[in-house]
C-alpha cells in the first residue's frame, strides 16, 4: 500500500486559532510589542507556517490575514523565510506544452488504435517535426541578425552619460503625492522631492532618479528590473515594496524594505552588491567623517561611504514601521537632533526654520505628529526638553520660524 | 492551471457537443499535471503517458455522462490516481521487484534561482528541504502549490482530511522556512562598516 504514510506532531491548530481569536481584541496591542515570547510559546511556529500556507493558497479567511500579520510582527525573523517562500510560491514554471502536444498526438493515436470514433485532426506527429526544425533555422537566424543590428546600433549611437530625462514630477515643501508609472507601479513622493525617469522606461529596463524620499511599490516583473539612481546608491528590483529616503545635503542615505528583495549597489564600489532583506534597512554615510565606528575611521579611505544595515522599528503605539509613517500621514522621529528634526519639519510643512545660534544642536528628540500644526508642534518639543521655558523659545515670522535660546 | 470556469465550460463543450476542440483543449491544460501526478506513484514515464491516455480515453467514452460530475479537474485527478494505483498493483503480481515508495518525483518543482534573487546555495538549501518532505507532504506542497488545487479538493484526490491537507502542509512550509532561516551570513565586506 503506498500511501501509508506518518505524520509527525500532534499539534491542533485550530484550537490555537480559536484561543488567540478570543485574545486579540483585547489585547492587540499588547501582544506586538512586549510579549511576543508568550505567544511563541502558547502556539509554536505551527500555526504561522498553517497561516502563510493559508495565505499563499488563497484559503485564508479574513480574521486569519489579520491575525497572520500580527504573528508576524511579534516574529519579525520570520520576515525574510516568509518572504523567500511566497517568492518561491508565486514563481510558477509554466508547464511545457511542446511536450503535452507531442502526447495529444500518440494519445490520438492510441485512441485510433483501439477502434474509438474521434473526429479526425490532421494530426501527424512523424512529418511534423521537420518543417518545425527549418522554421526554427529561419527564425533564430532572424533574432540573430535583429540582435546584431540592435547592438550595432547602440554601439553607433554615442551613450549619453545619465538618462536622458522626459518626466520629471516633483514636491515641494509641505505637499505630497502618489503617482502611477507606466507599468503600473505605484510612487509615493514624499514632501520635497523629485522623481524622474526617460521615455525609454519599461523598454528594456525601468529606470528612475530620484532625490529625496519616496515609497516604491514596483510591479513583479523579472525581464525587466526597476533601478533607481539615487545619491551614491543605486537600487536594483525585480518586484517588491520598499523606501527610499535620500535628500541631498543630509547627513546619510537611507532604503528600507517592506517586502520582496532588492539588491544594493554604491556608486564608488560597483563591484560590491548588498542584498536586503524585508524588515531590513541600509544606511549610507553621505558625509566624509564617520557615521557608526569613529575609532576604526582613520583606518579608511577618505572617500568611502560608511554602510549599516540595521532592522526597521516600529511604532510602540500601533506597531506602524517608523520608516514608512509618512505615509500615514506621520512624522516620526527617533532620537532626532533639533536641527535634523528641523530639517525634516522644514519639509513637512513647508516653513523655514532657523536658529539664531549653531550651539543649539544638543537637543534630541522623540516622538511623532499628525494633525498638528507647526505650531502645536514647536509647543510639544519644548514642553519635551523637560526645562523651564522649554529649553528654547522660537518667534514666526510668515513662513519662517527662528528658533531662540 | 486552467481557470475552474473554463474546466467548467469545456466539460458542457465535451458532454452536449461532443467537441474534439474541447477535448484538446482540456487535455493539453491539465496534461502536465496529470502527468506528473501520475509519475509520483509510478516513477516511469512511458506508464505515466499511458494511465493519461486512458484517463482520457475513458474521458472520451463517457462523455455524454460528464456532465453530471461536479469537479471535473477533481475527477480526473482521482482517476489518474486510480489507474496509477492499479498499474502498481498489476507490476506487484507481474514481477515480485518492490517498488520505492520513498521518493517522489519532483521534478516539476523547479525554481529559478536568478528571478528570485537567491544565492545557488539557497536555492540548494531550498530543494533539499523539499526532497527530504515525507513522500505525501511532497504531494500535497505540489498539488497546492503547482496545480493550485483548493485543500478541499487535494483531500478529495488522496482520500485524506481537510485537516491533514493543512497540516502537512505547514510542515512542507516550515521545513522550507528552516532551511531558508539558516542564518546567513552574507558577506559584508569589512571595510564597509559594522552592522
Amino acid at each position: 500500500m503506498p500511501w501509508i504514510f506518518t505524520f509527525t506532531g500532534a499539534f491542533h491548530p485550530l484550537w490555537a486559532t480559536v484561543n488567540l481569536r478570543k485574545m486579540l481584541p483585547r489585547f492587540g496591542g499588547f501582544l506586538h510589542s512586549s510579549c511576543p515570547v508568550y505567544i511563541q510559546n502558547i502556539m509554536g511556529k505551527e500555526i504561522i507556517w498553517n497561516l502563510i500556507a493559508k495565505k499563499l493558497s488563497g484559503e485564508a479567511s479574513e480574521e486569519e490575514l489579520s491575525m497572520l500579520e500580527s504573528l508576524l510582527h511579534s516574529n519579525p525573523d520570520l520576515h525574510y523565510p516568509m518572504q523567500t517562500i511566497t517568492d518561491l510560491w508565486h514563481s510558477n514554471q509554466s508547464p511545457a506544452s511542446e511536450e503535452a502536444l507531442e502526447a495529444y498526438g500518440r494519445h490520438i493515436g492510441a485512441m485510433q488504435k483501439l477502434g474509438i470514433h474521434f473526429p479526425d485532426e490532421n494530426i501527424n506527429p512523424a512529418r511534423a517535426p521537420k518543417k518545425n526544425k527549418r522554421k526554427i533555422f529561419f527564425l533564430s537566424a532572424g533574432i540573430v541578425l535583429l540582435f546584431s543590428i540592435f547592438f550595432a546600433a547602440r554601439l553607433l549611437v554615442p551613450a549619453a552619460g545619465k538618462p536622458i530625462t522626459n518626466s520629471e514630477i516633483s514636491t515641494r515643501n509641505g505637499s505630497r503625492t502618489k503617482l502611477l508609472l507606466p507599468d503600473g507601479s505605484q510612487v509615493w513622493l514624499n514632501a520635497g522631492s523629485k522623481l524622474s525617469y526617460n521615455k525609454n522606461y519599461g523598454s528594456s529596463l525601468r529606470e528612475v532618479n530620484l532625490s529625496g524620499e519616496a515609497f516604491f511599490d514596483v510591479q513583479k516583473n523579472t525581464e525587466k528590473p526597476f533601478i533607481i539612481y539615487t545619491g551614491k546608491m543605486q537600487i536594483k528590483v525585480l518586484g517588491t515594496a520598499f523606501n527610499v529616503k535620500s535628500y541631498p545635503g543630509e547627513k546619510t542615505m537611507e532604503t528600507s524594505l517592506i517586502r520582496g528583495s532588492i539588491e544594493v549597489t554604491l556608486k564608488d564600489r560597483p563591484s560590491e552588491k548588498l542584498i536586503l532583506r524585508p524588515n531590513e534597512k541600509i544606511v549610507v554615510s553621505n558625509e566624509e567623517e564617520p557615521l557608526i565606528t569613529p575609532g576604526k575611521a582613520a583606518a579608511k579611505p577618505a572617500n568611502e561611504p560608511m554602510v549599516s544595515i540595521s532592522h526597521l522599528s516600529y511604532l510602540k503605539s500601533d506597531s506602524s514601521i517608523v520608516e514608512t509613517a509618512w505615509m500615514q500621514n506621520k512624522l516620526v522621529f527617533t532620537d532626532k537632533s533639533f536641527k535634523a528634526l528641523a530639517q525634516e519639519m522644514e519639509r513637512w510643512y513647508g516653513m523655514t526654520i532657523r536658529f539664531d545660534d549653531s550651539q543649539r544642536d544638543t537637543l534630541h528628540f522623540t516622538g511623532s505628529f499628525e494633525n498638528e500644526t507647526i505650531q502645536q508642534a514647536l509647543d510639544a518639543l519644548q514642553l519635551t526638553t523637560g526645562k523651564p521655558g522649554g529649553g528654547f523659545h522660537y518667534k514666526m515670522q510668515r513662513n519662517e520660524i527662528m528658533i531662540l535660546k | 492551471m486552467i481557470a475552474a470556469a473554463r474546466i467548467q465550460y469545456l466539460q458542457t463543450r465535451i458532454a452536449f457537443h461532443e467537441d474534439h476542440q474541447a477535448y484538446k483543449e482540456l487535455f493539453l491544460g491539465l496534461y502536465a499535471y496529470l502527468y506528473h501526478f501520475a509519475f509520483a506513484f509510478v516513477k516511469s514515464k512511458q506508464p505515466a503517458e499511458e494511465i493519461l491516455s486512458d484517463v482520457f480515453i475513458k474521458l472520451w467514452e463517457k462523455r455524454k455522462e460528464i456532465d453530471r460530475i461536479r469537479n471535473l479537474k477533481v475527477y480526473l485527478y482521482v482517476a489518474t490516481r486510480n489507474f496509477s494505483l492499479n498499474h502498481i498493483e498489476k507490476q506487484k503480481r507481474l514481477a515480485t521487484e518492490n517498488i520505492d515508495e520513498s521518493a517522489l518525483s519532483m521534478k516539476a518543482l523547479y525554481f529559478d534561482p536568478e528571478q528570485l534573487m537567491i544565492t545557488a546555495e539557497m536555492m540548494n538549501r531550498i530543494q533539499k528541504a523539499i526532497y527530504a518532505l515525507p513522500p505525501k507532504c511532497q504531494l500535497v506542497f505540489k498539488l497546492v502549490k503547482e496545480d493550485g488545487l483548493k485543500y478541499k479538493e487535494v483531500a478529495e484526490i488522496m482520500n485524506i482530511s481537510v485537516k491533514t491537507v493543512e497540516n502537512q502542509l505547514a510542515i512542507a512550509l516550515q521545513r522550507i522556512g528552516d532551511a531558508v532561516d539558516f542564518h546567513l551570513h552574507r558577506s559584508i565586506p569589512s571595510s564597509l562598516g559594522n552592522r
